[in-house]
């Protein structure tokens, strides 16, 4: 226990030290919008069209949870172990040694994964919450109609609290960053809303 | 009759990223090491010059060096070094 506690203060120190988790806070809140603002645009697009059914909703939904999940843990990894490998080299010109095996190869390598898995999980959590109401729908236990109801609010209050975490991180007003998110969320409804409607 | 190397004073080069503290308690840690100190006589953009000087009753070299590998650092030299012969104890 004591062992696997050092660990995971080695792993958090790592991330700190490397700028990881400043990186991550941004993943987190850049995708968690995208996989939110992905749903609700799947939503008012059922809405628009009058068809489907709440399993094709939650399909759509939960095909495009999956794939943003997949996509933003892969393509973050990648990303960062190209960074990291690229400041690994710089460094090892100034230093005159390989840094292979070493603690930095080692810590660049938990940075890239712990900024992988944040950009995995945010969208698809983002993603999934909206589609709680459809699964109550499929199971009759509401209606379609408070189940789009319900998903938009869930999406606009996802927003909100994403708001309220970057108001906390900037030290601004967390109600004001809050109000600005679920507004860029209402705006993108209506563009949307205008666009399937021509 | 052995060699035992009671005092190292390296010059090395450590990268900014790698804490001062966690490296001199690693090395602190090696076999035969029971004090160290660290200077940081100069720093770059990147990295950090230091002199470790490494005192112990017989420093196990090679588990230093490797000490040091692990935790990113390049030495530049061996500036100092003491040697002590020990009669070791017969029964």
């Amino acid at each position: 226990m004591r062992r696997l506690r050092r660990r995971v203060e080695a792993f958090r120190r790592n991330i700190v030290q490397l700028g990881a988790d400043e990186i991550a806070r941004r993943y987190f809140v850049m995708n968690a919008f995208d996989g939110s603002l992905t749903i609700l645009g799947i939503v008012v697009g059922f809405v628009a069209s009058g068809e489907g059914s709440a399993r094709l909703v939650l399909s759509a939904g939960a095909g495009a949870s999956l794939a943003m999940g997949l996509s933003g843990a892969f393509g973050a990894y990648m990303a960062e172990m190209a960074e990291r490998h690229q400041q690994l080299r710089v460094l090892e010109n100034h230093l005159f040694r390989s840094l292979e095996g070493s603690k930095m190869d080692r810590a660049a390598r938990q940075a890239a994964l712990w900024v992988a898995l944040v950009d995995g999980i945010s969208p698809a959590i983002a993603a999934a919450i909206p589609l709680i109401p459809f699964l109550l729908v499929l199971n009759g236990l509401i209606v379609m109609q408070v189940g789009i109801a319900a998903s938009i609010i869930l999406n606009l209050v996802t927003l909100f609290i994403l708001g309220i975490f970057l108001g906390r991180i900037s030290g601004k007003n967390i109600w004001l960053r809050g109000l600005f998110m679920v507004g860029a969320g209402v705006v993108i409804v209506l563009i949307l809303l205008a666009a399937s409607s021509l | 009759m052995s060699v035992d190397i009671r005092r190292l004073l390296i010059e090395a080069v450590k990268p900014r990223e790698t804490s001062t503290l966690e490296l001199i308690q690693a090395l602190c840690s090696v076999d035969g090491v029971e004090e160290c100190d660290l200077v940081v006589t100069d720093v770059d953009v990147r990295t950090e010059t230091v002199k470790l000087n490494i005192k112990g009753p017989h420093i196990n070299y090679a588990e230093l060096k490797k000490a040091m590998d692990d935790n990113s650092i390049a030495i530049k030299g061996v500036d100092e070094v003491t040697v002590v012969k020990t009669r070791k104890a017969t029964k």
